[in-house]
């Protein structure tokens, strides 16, 4: 790559919709603190460190003033260092200082742990103690951790589930406990989050059992409501450090739309493909470059396709969770020294993992929120250097809305995280832990929660026999371990592990193992090929074998909803309400097998795997006959099924015969099944029939072209657009993730009703009530959702609304309004 | 029903089932004892040495040196021996469980004390423990059976609990339950002290006085609930059965070694028992006694063979060496070859012994782990010593 400029092929340059300059942004330095010693800052000038950055010299200020501290500077700008340097300072002041380190990932946990371990020995002569508590850590090792153990590197699971439970192993610990630092705290979100919090409040109160009130310390991604989110979490004053003195060389930001390959279709090229070429040319100017892509499938088809392309493929790696832990600490440092050139990865290396800035970052497909993108973006630049940010356009609805209006992903806030610390469900779990721990004293608190309600559940604790009163204090009551009893994280699920020759070769969350490991699945590891020859559900062993194959796999699935206890229901405005307990079933029925590069299906095959079922709690509600009568009448009800008129049979067969049996795009041949015949502008589009199925309207067209222009046509229904509205806005009223409630529109929904509707539920196995609550505010959701469609200042529907609308797709954002005016309470 | 309470209905458990008892009945109205302090209740039983229990006699006990060696004692006096059993409010570890009720058991003349502390309600557990620690300041060795991970660890994180000073993990533990699994290895189906007591010691408890192990938690609930100590009155019988069993046990356990008389024990774990604390003498008077009544007994011709090794006793060593090839094992191969390369410099012979474990263990090659790799590196360098002395003669 040459100094200031990417020699692209005119390829790629014609195809980049958006391009824009940051300029470079110098250094903004401070000296050292004066009252640090004098070896510290030797130190740091021996490795060629002078002088601090602005944000890490206003971090160490805030901490040495024990105030709680929360770092959001940018990626890359020597967050680390804002705590590291506090904590090194006052070991020195105090040997018997003693700090935790909290980190969502043990991934993380160990590349910082390392860092840190290195900073430590070759500055502190003092012997201090360093090490990992988490669930790899062997037992000898957890007994010296216990002793001796000055900075602990851990995660809230452990936390959560070995150390407070058993604190007076730690009884040393907690006595000098000065410091807690929470890593990449924006990750806490949600239940994730809530949950959290009240392990934060949990640690908090046993340290103040053994007489310590230890500082927090948080670093962040940026985030809209950082402090309102971190003070929520710690239920603390916090300082917010958000200035960034790190310098930038110049940044581009660049929208790549993949060039449409059939005008009259509207297809454009798969932005998978395109991300290939692009690697491909950015490797051959010999620059590092970092490939995000979504999905474990994606990555191992860039890679395969990218090896396939350039010379030295061992430059290439794959970065994934599914990799072995030491594969993975591999492809770290070698990326890091630049033995690796380019890496293809998964959110993975989203996070804070050190991998070193890079000339570029390639986005295949826009990750789904703000927040993310900006991280991933993050990752791109080197001090004086350009760097280019590069986002390649799927031809996904929300991607296309994109590249119109980039102001979206550019300058909007990105996303907030939202918690509830005191969700019953969450609370009790928590408070179950917490009197295991310790009793409560009367007048105790916990958190901030008010004295009345924690007084409430210690009562219902007694009622149901799991504690006991006496002296002024409440005790726990019960033969077991009730951490035991929850998982922090709602994908708590087992994972099943990959099997070559009986070699173990990777792993897979049991959640996405009959998806991508089903039998005769092909799996893609590494860039090698395997066929699944085994799913073995009881043992958790997927066995693969070695296999040279021109296509891939996709499974098929689909979601079913069985009523098994309806708990209320209620007539609404133009329905009725229902909140119940629910089976949700995802069933993987089958998988097509499919060329690659073409994307041809090759044949379908059945499968007979077990449903996964969840049962959880649900909040749906559905439209009466007479609404979508009205709505019908309005032409604005689209979920009718289209009927194509009579002469439809004959119609197609004149069609299949004028284009040769052939599909018109990609020139597949009818096999044993008719292909299908499409309308270039939608059926529903027109008033008749007859003016739909005129014979230049209708192509042949085999089922993959077809959907590929469907979706182009689609046009968003007044439900899905519904569905999508709640997706976005239900989080804020009830304070999760929004991986944490899933929204279903359907046209059928069944649960006891004949209507069409939305069904919304929670995501959490046993539910944590998610559901009853959004159930309670039925007429506020749909105010809301009124309300922001209403006043957002797009056309036709965009992501902050009712969703996307493709160039032809028409009228959602109508539609939406239309069928909300209708079930809306009338003041 | 309050709100929260409708609401987590779904997550909170079935309330448990009361017994309908109205008489309050405390402890003191069912075992003879006294309230040392609010709440705890102290019951102390005395027996006399040489009291026969079910054909058990109780004896003061002069612990075997092997005992003392494994348990990591130089000697131990009479007196200064404290048996301990604690009953608590679950199997689960950590904070949340606490100790209602602690056994000890110790010889004072010609008698032996069970004293047993039995805490009347919770909030009192604090004088519990310093009251045990208050008992332990007078001793240095306990008894216990599994105290090693579960009494000790937990009376040490109930003293710092309760903030009382204590050294209660520095004290040496010497643990039946480990040396039971050696002396009796294979020869039981569970190490329960319920069923050693059975096979054992040949004693049976008495069903309707006792209660099993895994109800007491339950029963303790129910009594803090209920206030009827019925049920509490079995466990403290069970602890006490516990302690006096313990004291039978080590007695037994001493017995076989003094009398050497090693009928219905596991006697190559003794032997390995001997050889692991330093008793080389002993340890080869058992192996040998081994072979003779069953000569292909092959662990123990392994066993017996390093300790000849290590003394540099090679000629017995070698012999039995040639014994166990005979057995294919592979270690002896090995030594055979080690044995002519470095002490008898023959490398023809040593190549030989190398060649034939690798023929006759990893015929065809096709596992090659760690053992492979450094028998192909002695059989290279053999090779080379022998070329090398052929062009030295030559």
């Amino acid at each position: 790559m040459t100094d200031n400029k990417m020699i692209f092929d005119s390829s790629i340059l014609q195809n980049i919709s958006i391009h824009r300059i940051n300029k470079a942004k110098k250094a903004e330095l401070c000296d050292f603190p004066s009252y640090f010693n004098k070896e510290i800052i030797n130190y740091f000038q021996n490795n060629g460190i002078n002088k601090l950055y602005l944000h890490q010299r206003l971090a160490i200020n805030a901490i040495i003033d024990k105030k709680n501290t929360v770092i959001t500077s940018g990626v890359d700008s020597g967050k680390s260092l804002c705590y590291q340097l506090p904590v090194l300072h006052q070991l020195q002041q105090d040997p018997q200082t003693r700090a935790i380190f909290l980190f969502p990932t043990k991934a993380l946990t160990q590349d910082q742990k390392i860092k840190f371990s290195k900073l430590v020995s070759e500055l502190l002569k003092t012997n201090i103690g360093i090490g990992i508590y988490d669930g790899d850590t062997p037992a000898e090792k957890r007994r010296i951790l216990k002793k001796s153990v000055n900075l602990l590197f851990t995660n809230p699971d452990m936390l959560h589930l070995g150390i407070l439970p058993h604190h007076t192993n730690w009884e040393e610990f907690f006595q000098n406990l000065k410091f807690v630092v929470i890593d990449e705290v924006h990750m806490y979100r949600g239940i994730f989050g809530s949950h959290f919090a009240n392990v934060i409040r949990r640690l908090k109160r046993i340290a103040k059992f053994y007489g310590a009130n230890p500082q927090f310390i948080l670093t962040s991604a940026t985030l809209s409501n950082v402090e309102e989110f971190s003070k929520k979490l710690i239920e603390d004053e916090v300082v917010i450090i958000d200035q960034d003195g790190s310098p930038t060389g110049e940044k581009h930001y660049i929208i790549y739309n993949p060039p449409i390959v059939n005008k009259e279709l509207g297809i454009r090229r798969s932005a998978m493909k395109e991300t290939v070429h692009i690697a491909t040319n950015l490797f051959e100017q010999k620059g590092q470059t970092l490939v995000f892509s979504e999905s474990r499938r994606s990555i191992e088809f860039i890679l395969n396709y990218l090896r396939r392309n350039v010379d030295e493929s061992e430059l290439v790696q794959g970065y994934r969770s599914g990799y072995l832990p030491s594969d993975r600490r591999d492809i770290e440092t070698k990326f890091r020294s630049g033995e690796i050139r380019t890496v293809v990865s998964t959110n993975a290396l989203e996070l804070g993992i050190d991998i070193g800035g890079l000339d570029t970052v390639l986005i295949n497909g826009y990750p789904g929120s703000i927040a993310s993108t900006k991280q991933q973006f993050g990752r791109a630049g080197r001090s004086g250097k350009p760097s280019f940010c590069i986002l390649v356009a799927s031809s996904n609805l929300i991607d296309q809305y994109l590249v119109k209006h980039p102001d979206y992903l550019f300058k909007r806030n990105p996303e907030q995280a939202l918690i509830d610390p005191d969700n019953p469900f969450i609370l009790l779990h928590h408070l179950k832990c917490a009197l295991f721990e310790k009793p409560f004293i009367t007048g105790e608190q916990f958190g901030d929660l008010p004295q009345k309600v924690l007084d409430q559940y210690l009562q219902i604790l007694q009622k149901y026999d799991l504690a006991y009163e006496s002296k002024d204090k409440i005790f726990w009551k019960a033969n077991s371990y009730p951490a035991d009893e929850i998982s922090l994280r709602t994908t708590g699920a087992g994972e099943f592990i990959l099997k070559n020759d009986d070699k173990t070769i990777g792993i897979v969350d049991e959640n996405s193992a009959y998806w991508l490991t089903h039998p005769q699945a092909v799996y893609i590891h590494q860039g090698q090929t395997y066929l699944v020859t085994k799913l073995d559900i009881p043992n958790k062993v997927v066995e693969l074998e070695e296999i040279n194959v021109d296509y891939y796999t996709q499974a098929q699935s689909k979601t079913e909803f069985e009523l098994i206890k309806l708990k209320r229901s209620e007539n609404i405005v133009g329905g009725e309400k229902f909140y119940g307990q629910i089976k949700v079933t995802d069933i993987v029925k089958g998988f097509k097998r499919q060329k690659w590069h073409t994307n041809e299906i090759l044949s379908y095959g059945d499968l007979e795997l077990p449903p996964q079922d969840t049962v959880t709690y649900g909040y749906w509600f559905s439209l009466s006959e007479e609404i979508i009568t009205k709505l019908t009448e309005k032409k604005m009800w689209n979920n009718l099924k289209n009927d194509y008129g009579s002469d439809w049979k004959n119609l197609t067969e004149r069609v299949r015969r004028r284009d040769e049996y052939e599909c018109q795009h990609c020139g597949i041949h009818e096999k044993d099944k008719a292909l299908d015949v499409h309308h270039k502008i939608p059926f529903k589009q027109f008033d008749s029939p007859e003016k739909a199925n005129r014979m230049d309207n209708l192509i042949m067209l085999c089922p993959s072209c077809h959907r590929k222009a469907e979706r182009t046509f689609y046009v968003q229904s007044g439900l899905a657009g519904l569905a999508y509205l709640f997706r976005n806005i239900a989080p804020f009223f009830i304070m999760c993730d929004s991986k944490d409630i899933r929204v279903h529109s359907s046209q059928r929904i069944g649960l006891g009703t004949d209507g069409p509707g939305l069904v919304i539920h929670d995501s959490m196995p046993g539910g944590i009530g998610l559901s009853e609550k959004l159930y309670e505010m039925h007429y506020k959701l749909l105010w809301e959702a009124y309300t922001i469609v209403n006043s957002c200042e797009c056309k036709d529907g965009c992501p902050s609304c009712v969703g996307p609308v493709a160039e032809n797709g028409a009228g959602a954002k109508r539609k939406v309004l239309e069928i909300i005016k209708h079930i809306m309470k009338k003041n | 029903m309050n709100d929260i309470e409708a609401i987590l209905k779904s997550v909170l458990p079935e309330k448990r089932k009361k017994s309908r008892i109205s008489k309050n009945v405390e402890i003191h109205d069912l075992i003879e004892g006294e309230y040392i302090s609010e709440n705890i209740f102290l019951i102390e039983n005395k027996y006399k040495i040489n009291d026969n229990f079910q054909g058990n006699i109780l004896k003061k006990i002069k612990v075997h040196p092997l005992i003392l060696k494994y348990a990591g004692l130089k000697k131990a006096g009479l007196n200064n021996l404290l048996f301990i059993d604690t009953e608590t409010t679950g199997l689960a570890g950590g904070t949340g469980t606490y100790v209602f009720l602690i056994g000890i058991g110790f010889f004072k003349g010609d008698e032996f004390i069970i004293k047993q502390y039995f805490l009347s309600n919770i909030a009192s557990e604090q004088t519990l423990i310093k009251q045990f620690i208050k008992e332990l300041n007078k001793t240095k060795i306990y008894v216990s059976f599994n105290g090693k991970s579960y009494d000790i660890p937990l009376l040490n994180t109930r003293s710092i609990f309760n903030r009382c000073k204590s050294d209660i993990s520095e004290h040496c533990n010497i643990d039946l339950l480990h040396i039971s699994r050696r002396f009796w290895k294979d020869m039981l189906e569970n190490y329960s002290l319920q069923n050693i007591e059975q096979n054992i010691l040949k004693s049976k408890r008495e069903g309707e006085l006792d209660i099993p192990g895994s109800a007491i938690p339950e029963a303790y609930f129910n009594y803090l609930d209920s206030r009827n100590a019925k049920e509490m009155k079995n466990v403290i019988y069970h602890n006490k059965l516990d302690i006096l069993s313990l004291t039978l046990l080590l007695e037994k356990i001493n017995r076989i070694l003094y009398s050497r008389n090693f009928d219905n024990v596991n006697l190559f774990e003794i032997g390995k028992l001997y050889l692991q604390n330093e008793f080389p003498e002993q340890a080869t008077t058992i192996f040998k006694s081994i072979i003779k009544g069953a000569p292909d007994h092959i662990y123990a011709i392994r066993e017996l063979s390093f300790i000849y090794k290590r003394k540099g006793n090679y000629i017995k060593a070698v012999e039995l060496w040639l014994k166990a090839v005979k057995y294919n094992e592979e270690y002896a191969y090995i030594e055979l070859a080690k044995w002519e390369e470095h002490k008898n410099k023959n490398y023809k012979k040593a190549l030989e012994w190398t060649e034939k474990v690798l023929n006759s263990k990893y015929e065809d090659y096709s596992y090659d782990g760690e053992e492979v790799q450094q028998l192909k590196h002695r059989k290279n360098r053999l090779v080379k010593f022998i070329n090398r002395q052929l062009s030295i003669s030559n």
